[in-house]
């Protein structure tokens, strides 16, 4: 059987067609879905299509995205009739809702959000905060400094359970993506793969200014700080996964992205 | 002269919230940089402050660093190769 593979970097036909983004089937979206789909609905809605959104059947989807709010971040730039669910999630502890980020001061405000949330909610370990704070906020500074998307991008940030490395656990997943051009484009190089490893080098940025080139460097660093952690970076058809429990692996994905997405677990 | 880095915030995320910072500070005789009540600040940010502020201090010691905050704080540094100018102090 074929695998389905997803092309969301490709214009779906003239502006001003009619894109459907079918989510009935979701029942537990990670970050990086959320993510992923609010790039491309606002790269589509951006560029003049006419979006039609299918929520979820799922009643624990509607509460989970309601959580994150979706719809609220969506409707920053396409009109929208939103499904919403009110309850709680079990398992489920939204830190940041879906955040657009176009400019600096963007990033220092969800820097501060965080930092807020930590302190006031206590739900998580006081020594989690600047791994989180460095992994959101570098990705955010990425996507502002390279991105070169009209709409910027999103963030957002939850606590649910995972089942990785055979157990189920709770994790902080973080979520960070752009419809923009792209590693590749951005550093100038043909590959999508060799781009991504690129990127991770310290040193390696496209501003030819120096000093630069810290950010994903630092966060593979923060994924590798401790038991179970990993950060997984997808650019076009590339997508790495590194972390302190994981051997590094770069493959296919059934996606190609419409620009970068950045995910990273760590457990609390 | 002390510059207590918390007078501008809690958290520090961008260089050029560290820009703005360093625009403040007017002065070129700082001995001492206080980071009490910092809770989170970015690579990009810190090496973006302390370059910058390399211009307006000849040595200064950092101190009242946090624990989270020390090893990025060090990395930072060294990767200037400024550990000699800001001199990172054990908490008392």
């Amino acid at each position: 059987m074929t695998k389905r593979r997803w092309n969301l970097r490709d214009m779906p036909g003239p502006p001003g067609s009619v894109v459907t983004f079918d989510l009935t089937s979701w029942e537990r979206p990670t970050a990086t879905t959320i993510i992923g789909i609010v790039c491309a609905v606002a790269r589509f809605a951006h560029a003049g299509h006419t979006l039609r959104i299918v929520w979820p059947r799922s009643n624990y989807a509607l509460r989970l995205l309601s959580t994150v709010e979706l719809v609220e971040a969506l409707e920053t730039f396409a009109s929208v009739r939103g499904s919403r669910a009110e309850g709680r999630v079990q398992r489920h502890h939204p830190i940041i809702p879906v955040t657009n980020i176009k400019a600096a001061r963007d990033v220092d405000e969800l820097g501060a959000n965080v930092e807020e949330e930590f302190t006031a909610s206590g739900r998580f370990a006081a020594n989690l905060l600047g791994d989180v704070y460095i992994c959101m906020t570098e990705a955010a500074n990425n996507v502002v400094q390279h991105s070169r998307s009209p709409v910027g991008g999103f963030a957002m940030a939850q606590g649910r359970y995972f089942k990785a490395f055979g157990e189920l656990r709770p994790y902080i997943e973080i979520a960070v993506g752009d419809p923009g051009v792209g590693i590749a484009e951005s550093l100038g190089i043909a590959s999508d793969r060799e781009a991504i490893a690129e990127a991770m080098k310290e040193g390696v940025s496209s501003t030819a200014t120096a000093n630069r080139g810290l950010g994903l460097y630092v966060i593979e660093a923060a994924a590798k700080n401790g038991l179970h952690r990993f950060v997984a970076l997808h650019s076009g058809e590339g997508h790495v996964i590194r972390g302190s429990s994981v051997e590094a692996t770069d493959r296919e994905v059934g996606c190609t992205s419409g620009g970068t997405w950045l995910t990273v677990l760590l457990p609390y | 002269m002390s510059i207590r880095l918390s007078t501008y915030g809690r958290s520090f995320a961008t260089r050029e919230r560290a820009q703005d910072i360093l625009a403040r500070i007017d002065s070129d005789d700082i001995t001492e940089i206080d980071l009490s009540g910092v809770r989170a600040a970015s690579p990009s940010f810190l090496d973006e402050f302390f370059g910058g502020l390399v211009e307006q201090t000849s040595s200064a010691s950092l101190v009242n660093v946090n624990e989270t905050l020390q090893p990025l704080v060090e990395r930072v540094l060294a990767r200037r190769n400024l550990e000699r100018t800001f001199r990172l102090l054990a908490p008392a």
